[in-house]
């Protein structure tokens, strides 16, 4: 279980004169749940953009098993079991729920009919099931998460990235998608996780990774990440540090 | 409010009677003006049903599709008196060639988006229509005659009847109908729809956007090739200002939008209301009416943007149904 799915080597972004990333590296390995974490504007989505082929690299690697995908498209990525969800919602707002995920299930399935069975599999166990006939632009945002890690799932992935995806969401909510993430790990998906709400993350996860201003600050348990000063002081101070 | 979706189609019997219809309308209506205004309705139908693939299913809306109605009739006029080659497979040849002209044409416009694409697509017909006025070997300005040959069905040429026209357009409108039928529920329709609705979330489910786009495009332009070279059999030549016109992409993109984008049923209605009000308005205001059938489409395509967005299909599914709406 312990080989590296993910290697991130040297990775630098600009966007014009601002250098979102700079020097990132990390290695993820399988089956593991890693947190990324950092305050706003750390680069976080934008890691995220770079390794999923939605904004080209400026500088550096990106290998999945051992494969380079620098600057991969991003329809070409998932197709390699790497899939993700967006801080900002992308769903397809004008087709059903239950089409949004059969999409995706077009993957692996050729025909309406059999797209249709692994979405309503994907729906399940997103826990959306009963959006399956409603507009996907006309539900609320929480179930408009969940329809999208749906849409994730349903690709089969090996590594999922999710962006913040319990944002705004009560306890109860976020509850169930920790569970969910479990489950998925258990299943040997391999996460990373995007979050906020560290009480969501924090407790769930193998490994953290702190990005601060577009440099990677610290990276370990969340107990050695806790007691990191840098990380103190660049963004867990107030947040966690003090609730331990 | 949320929204459930459900009777977005014309139920299958509404389709077969319409088909019905269809069949037995020349030998009902023996009005001649009627009959080529039936054929003319055929003919913009095929075109509102290829601009709806692009326009409708996959977003990207054109308003320069006589590019590829001009190309498919000047490439099966040309086919023809030069080559000599069967008007039947010039038609088939000059739907390939368009295709592969929107696919070339449309690799470096398929990445621009929204109002951008139609910009673009305004241009790319107003070059075709200039290259063309310009080709010697072409005929330029001139344009193609076609010689007239003995009227038979390999011929592709009827004087003593409009009635085998009016058959063949109405094939060829039928098999885009089914073309179209057969998308909406397959793979390929889906990643369409998914295009228009949201790249990126397209992109992120898997699918190669240009490629589909191209798909898309590429099946539109050769659709509405064949309505080209239909009215170069019809009208037996072909002039520059006559099959590039902007008034025929202008037309087209109308007819779909009222009838309604991204269902079946939509360029169909649109033709059938759109294309008789225009010739019978234009063949009773005379000939200073040009321009004015022009003009009551802009004034009705803006009722309809404030009454119904969704076209005439979207009256037709608030008749027919009532959407429910759940808490
Ligand atoms: N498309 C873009 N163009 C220009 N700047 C961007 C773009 N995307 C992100 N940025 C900038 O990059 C930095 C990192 O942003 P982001 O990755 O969204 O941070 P995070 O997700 O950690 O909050 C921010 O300063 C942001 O303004
Ligand atoms: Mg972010």
């Amino acid at each position: 279980m312990n080989t590296a799915i993910l290697q991130v080597e040297d990775l630098y972004k600009d966007f014009g004169g601002l250098r979102a990333l700079s020097g990132v590296s990390f290695t993820l390995k399988e089956g593991e749940i890693t947190a990324l974490i950092g305050p706003n504007g750390a680069g976080k989505t934008t890691l995220f953009n770079c390794i999923t082929g939605f904004t080209p690299v400026t500088k550096g690697k990106i290998l999945y098993r051992g494969k380079n995908i620098t600057n991969w498209p991003p329809h070409k990525v998932v197709r390699h079991g790497l899939a993700r969800t967006f801080q900002v919602v992308q769903i397809l707002d004008d087709m059903t729920v239950e089409e949004n995920v059969m999409v995706g299930a077009f993957l692996h399935e050729k025909t309406v009919q059999g797209a249709r069975l692994l979405a309503r599999k994907a729906l399940q166990q997103s826990g959306i099931d009963h959006y399956t006939e409603h507009l996907a632009g006309s539900l609320p945002i929480p179930a408009k998460k969940r329809l999208e890690i749906a849409m994730a799932l349903v690709t089969k992935p090996t590594l999922l990235m999710l962006d913040e995806s319990m944002a705004g969401l009560t306890p109860t909510e976020f509850r169930d998608v920790q569970e969910l993430i479990l489950n998925l790990k258990k299943e040997g998906v391999t996460l990373v996780v995007v979050e906020h709400v560290m009480e969501a993350i924090m407790p769930i996860c193998d490994r953290v990774l702190v990005l601060n201003l577009g440099v990677l600050i610290a990276q370990g348990t969340a107990k050695e990440v806790a007691e990191n000063p840098d990380v103190i002081k660049a963004y867990l101070g107030d947040k966690y540090a003090r609730n331990r | 409010m949320m929204e459930l979706v459900r009777h977005r189609r014309f139920p299958t019997f509404i389709l077969l009677f319409g088909l019905f219809i269809a069949l037995v309308f020349p030998w009902v209506v023996r009005d001649r003006f009627a009959q080529n205004t039936a054929i003319f309705v055929l003919m913009y139908g095929l075109m509102a049903q290829a601009w709806n693939i692009m326009g409708g299913y996959t977003g990207l809306i054109s308003v320069g599709q006589v590019a590829y109605f001009g190309i498919g009739a000047y490439t099966s006029a040309f086919l023809y008196t030069h080559f000599g080659i069967n008007p039947w497979i010039a038609l088939l040849i000059g739907g390939l060639i368009t295709a592969l002209f929107g696919v070339i044409a449309g690799y470096p416009v398929s990445k621009l988006r929204g109002r951008y694409f139609s910009i673009a697509t305004i241009a790319m017909a107003e070059v075709m229509r200039i290259s063309f006025s310009n080709w010697e070997y072409v005929g330029a300005a001139r344009g193609i005659q076609l010689p007239i040959e003995k009227e038979s069905l390999l011929t592709f040429q009827f004087h003593s009847s409009r009635l085998p026209y009016y058959y063949i357009i109405l094939f060829l409108f039928i098999v885009v109908n089914l073309v179209v039928y057969v998308l909406e529920r397959s793979r390929t329709g889906f990643y369409f729809r998914a295009i228009r609705d949201n790249e990126e979330a397209a992109a992120g489910l898997g699918i190669n956007r240009s490629f589909y786009k191209l798909l898309s495009i590429g099946i539109s332009a050769f659709f509405t090739a064949l309505a080209g070279s239909f009215l170069t059999q019809f009208s037996l030549y072909v002039e520059p200002d006559y099959v590039f016109a902007s008034s025929i992409s202008i037309t087209v993109a109308m007819v779909a939008v009222l009838g309604g984008i991204g269902s079946l049923g939509g360029p169909i209605l649109g033709a059938l209301v759109l294309i008789p009000l225009s010739e019978y308005t234009r063949a009773w205001l005379g000939k200073q009416g040009q321009g004015l059938d022009l003009m009551l489409y802009g004034a009705l395509i803006i009722v309809f943007c404030i009454l119904e967005p969704k076209g005439l299909m979207g009256l037709w599914k608030r008749i027919s149904t009532k959407k429910r709406t759940s808490p």
